[in-house]
């Protein structure tokens, strides 16, 4: 049971400074109300990724998400852009589209058959004015097309904003395309099904973005990444109200001693050796090298499970090709022992926010920086 | 009267079945076999909504000319 009165006094603590500050209260981890209410204030009103445009890769193709309760299709139309609706029928709301697949024509409803084109537009209304006859005033096509729900691609990631009032994605997104203003036009290919797979977490979707965007864990939870990228070779990435996360300053995998994948062209020395790896508020985790990129979408099942959809992207359609096939599936091999790695960790946090008085707990001032600039973000979404 | 039994069977069949241009083909036919106007516009209601599925314009076209014809449109 989510009490707001206590609820309100405990972001007042998370707002604090870092060395001041407690985390999060366990009733954001435990409770169902604490979900709906991150739900409205956080995933609706906001921006937030839902997929990804790949999984919409040819015209006609569509795809039906469940975004914490609200039903969403993907849909690439005959124009090739990548738009989203609510995956119902404006006539008697019924579900549209059941499981992903490819339209040759319109989206037909299997109730009454209402059709609509790819682009939403309401094309066929069968007898809605008596038996054979398919016109009526009371229903404007111009006025009945599906409804859009805002969207945005950027990296082949689908983002929404349910609410309609979050800024504009550009200027939501421009800090960490500015930061990574390296990257920027450079175009990024998915590995194809080795590069694709899922995790699923028993615990809240916040404690994988906590684990995630902090350093100070890594020798103690992975131990073979500490072995050529120490503790002290990683920096601190944040910024406030939109991500955090940590960076190495030794970035030099060593896949294979016979291959490697091609880079990212003409970007400056400092990403020889140097990899970013950032939560961007609220669901996606990010990480950027000079010869891949990876995505971990957050997909909130419940307030004590979480999906992880891990995608790897690769910087040339020839790194997707068989020739690299090998390498990739090392790759992906490689990324996942170390995600399984964090499982532990994040369900064992979870467990304990089920312990009678642990109160969010303190922060290292030094080391746990970025989880607390998160903490401050939720606390300051949630109205504190 | 036994070719429409026959359609009917046939509709039946491909209830569950994901062929549009089929369903749409079937209803085509049914209309022409009906004298009653209200009857055809019923059928090729149907086998416009199929061609929409299946998505091949020149039949869209050609059917939604026909159902304006009838005022179904």
């Amino acid at each position: 049971m989510l009490d707001h009165d206590t609820l309100a006094r405990d972001l007042v603590a998370v707002r604090q400074p870092v060395g001041q500050a407690h985390g999060l209260p366990s009733s954001l981890y435990t409770t169902p109300e604490a979900l709906a209410l991150e739900r409205q204030h956080i995933f609706h009103n906001g921006w937030a990724c839902i997929g990804f445009a790949k999984d919409v890769a040819e015209q006609g193709d569509a795809h039906p998400i469940d975004f914490l309760g609200a039903p969403l299709l993907m849909v690439r139309d005959k124009s090739d852009n990548v738009t989203v609706f609510e995956n119902v029928c404006r006539h008697r709301g019924m579900i549209l589209v059941e499981q992903p697949r490819k339209f040759g024509g319109v989206i037909r409803c299997p109730y009454h058959s209402w059709c609509y084109s790819l682009d939403g537009r309401l094309r066929a209304t069968p007898h809605v004015g008596g038996p054979g006859i398919n016109v009526h005033e009371a229903v404007d096509p111009t006025t009945t097309g599906l409804t859009p729900v805002r969207s945005a691609v950027w990296m082949d990631m689908v983002f929404v904003n349910i609410s309609g009032t979050a800024a504009p994605f550009d200027d939501w997104l421009a800090p960490l395309t500015d930061m990574w203003a390296d990257f920027a036009g450079k175009p990024v290919y998915h590995g194809g099904a080795d590069s694709s797979f899922t995790l699923r977490l028993n615990c809240n979707w916040k404690l994988a973005v906590e684990n995630y965007c902090e350093s100070y864990h890594l020798p103690w939870v992975h131990p073979g990444l500490n072995a050529y990228s120490r503790l002290e070779d990683h920096y601190h990435i944040e910024h406030s109200g939109a991500f955090s996360g940590q960076g190495t300053r030794v970035y030099d995998p060593k896949l294979s001693e016979a291959q490697s994948f091609p880079n990212f062209d003409g970007l400056p020395a400092k990403w020889d050796t140097s990899a970013e790896y950032v939560s961007l508020f609220p669901n996606v985790m990010l990480g950027i090298h000079r010869d891949h990129f990876f995505v971990i979408r957050l997909e909130p099942v419940s307030c004590e499970q979480t999906i992880e959809h891990v995608e790897i992207y690769y910087t040339s359609p020839e790194a997707t090709g068989p020739d690299y096939a090998d390498l990739r599936t090392l790759n992906a091999a490689t990324w996942k022992s170390i995600f399984v790695e964090d499982i532990a960790v994040v369900e064992g946090m979870q467990r304990g926010r089920h312990a009678p008085h642990f109160d969010g707990g303190v922060f290292s001032a030094v080391m746990d920086s970025p989880t607390h600039l998160f903490h401050d973000w939720i606390a300051s979404r949630l109205g504190a | 009267m036994q070719q429409l039994h026959h359609i009917d069977a046939e509709l039946h069949r491909l209830h569950d079945t994901p062929d549009p241009q089929q369903h749409s083909q079937i209803h085509e036919r049914a209309a022409r076999l009906l004298p009653d106007p209200a009857e055809q516009r019923f059928h090729l209601t149907h086998a416009w909504v199929y061609a929409l599925v299946h998505g091949e314009p020149t039949n869209i076209d050609r059917l939604e000319t026909t159902l304006r014809q009838l005022d179904a449109l």
